[in-house]
């Protein structure tokens, strides 16, 4: 079976992200969305700037957002831009000018989950070409459930820093419990990211199969 | 009182007839559509009344919480789903239908329930103190308003679908001398 990945570029192909993600996200937490405003009570979320996908025979089988600013961590996360700073000083890299940008709502849609579908996606959002449109090495937050950065992250040899914990909001009460708390993260992609994936190109092809395992 | 108007309706051809189909998807997709769709029924409506803006105020609010509701309780966010009103002169009629599952269908019939038997007021205050709320256990703390603050009547009906859902209806009659002095 072969999956494409790609960046979303057409108004089409971003229009069917959104359908996909806010598909899932209603269904599993209730969540809707908006452009132009968000409410973390009334559970409705800003939509994400850009979009990685992959197709299966043209239909799209799994996607990821990317927020260029404005991003979650930033805007509800309650952290301080000294916090990464510090993160930054602390891997031994310059403070500097330096964009933040988040990646979210990784969705598999469920006709094509058991393929290893999200270790794919979760990948290709992690290429320099999805997050590096203007040529600028990003800070890269991220805003997680612990045990998926266990499960997730770790297993793609990508090793996100916690900042601090996320705060409890009513939007996240289908997503988070106190056993499995958010915390705030942020990944360096020159160190926290192996070479190999973040070098990865896209758009490409993969084969993959029922195990899971790209060949 | 309710059982009979709509009786009496049913047997009348609407003056006019405003109807929306849509995929409840696309609102979960921009939340701010059912705003905008209501402020547009709104403004469609508000023609036939003298005090346009006051009228326009009253039918923004009702329509948006029909059809916020069916949107959000929709189980099948990819089935078509409607919002209808109709004018019968002395009566407006808002109504909306869409699909649900029998588990928030039995949330819905509670909910009926306790519209039943418990005055407004009186359930308003205890849904303020005790909320429930989600899409699988609705607080109807929307619904309260319209039948308190806005003289609303309310009936909503859940009748099974041939493929197994529920089909859930929701209507709000207002009287147009009412909403006009409201």
């Amino acid at each position: 079976m072969k999956l494409t990945l790609a960046i979303a570029q057409s108004r089409a192909d971003i229009m069917r992200s959104q359908a996909l993600i806010a598909e899932i996200y209603n269904r599993e937490y209730e969540v809707m969305f908006s452009d132009d405003h968000y409410d973390l009570v009334a559970k409705v979320e800003p939509w994400p700037h850009r979009y990685v996908m992959g197709t299966i025979d043209g239909e799209l089988a799994c996607a990821a957002g990317l927020y260029v600013h404005s991003t979650y961590v930033e805007r509800f996360g309650l952290i301080e831009a000294q916090d990464i700073r510090e993160l930054r000083r602390q891997a031994g890299l310059p403070a500097g000018d330096v964009p933040n940008r988040e990646i979210t709502k990784l969705v598999v849609n469920p006709k094509y989950r058991g393929l290893g579908l999200s270790r794919m996606i979760l990948g290709a959002a992690h290429t320099r070409a999805f997050l590096d449109a203007d040529g600028s090495t990003p800070n890269l937050l991220l805003c997680s459930k612990r045990s998926l950065v266990g499960s997730m992250h770790h297993r793609e040899g990508i090793h996100p820093r916690v900042i601090k914990p996320f705060p409890i909001y009513k939007i996240h009460e289908l997503y988070a419990s106190p056993a499995d708390p958010m915390d705030s993260y942020l990944i360096l992609p020159e160190v926290d990211i192996p070479p190999s994936l973040y070098d990865r190109k896209i758009p490409d092809d993969y084969e993959i199969g029922r195990s899971g395992d790209e060949r | 009182m309710i059982e009979s108007t709509r009786q009496d309706l049913s047997q009348k051809t609407p003056l006019s007839t405003l109807e929306l189909h849509f995929v409840p998807l696309d609102f979960v997709m921009h939340w701010h559509r059912c705003g905008l769709a209501a402020d547009h029924f709104a403004a469609h409506l508000a023609y036939t009344f003298d005090n346009r803006a006051a009228a326009r105020d009253v039918l923004a609010t009702v329509v948006n919480e029909l059809l916020e509701n069916a949107v959000k309780f929709s189980s099948d966010k990819s089935l078509s789903a409607s919002l209808t009103v109709k004018h019968y002169g002395e009566w407006l009629a808002i109504q909306t239908k869409n699909r649900t599952d029998a588990r928030r269908a039995e949330s819905l019939n509670t909910l009926v329930r306790d519209f039943e038997t418990h005055s407004a007021d009186a359930l308003f205050f205890t849904r303020i103190e005790s909320p429930s709320g989600g899409e699988s256990s609705p607080s109807g703390l929307g619904l309260l308003v319209l039948q308190k603050d806005y003289g609303v009547r309310l009936t909503i009906e859940c009748a099974p679908a041939a493929d197994g859902s529920v089909e859930v209806f929701v209507e709000a009659l207002i009287h147009t001398d009412e909403l006009e002095n409201q």
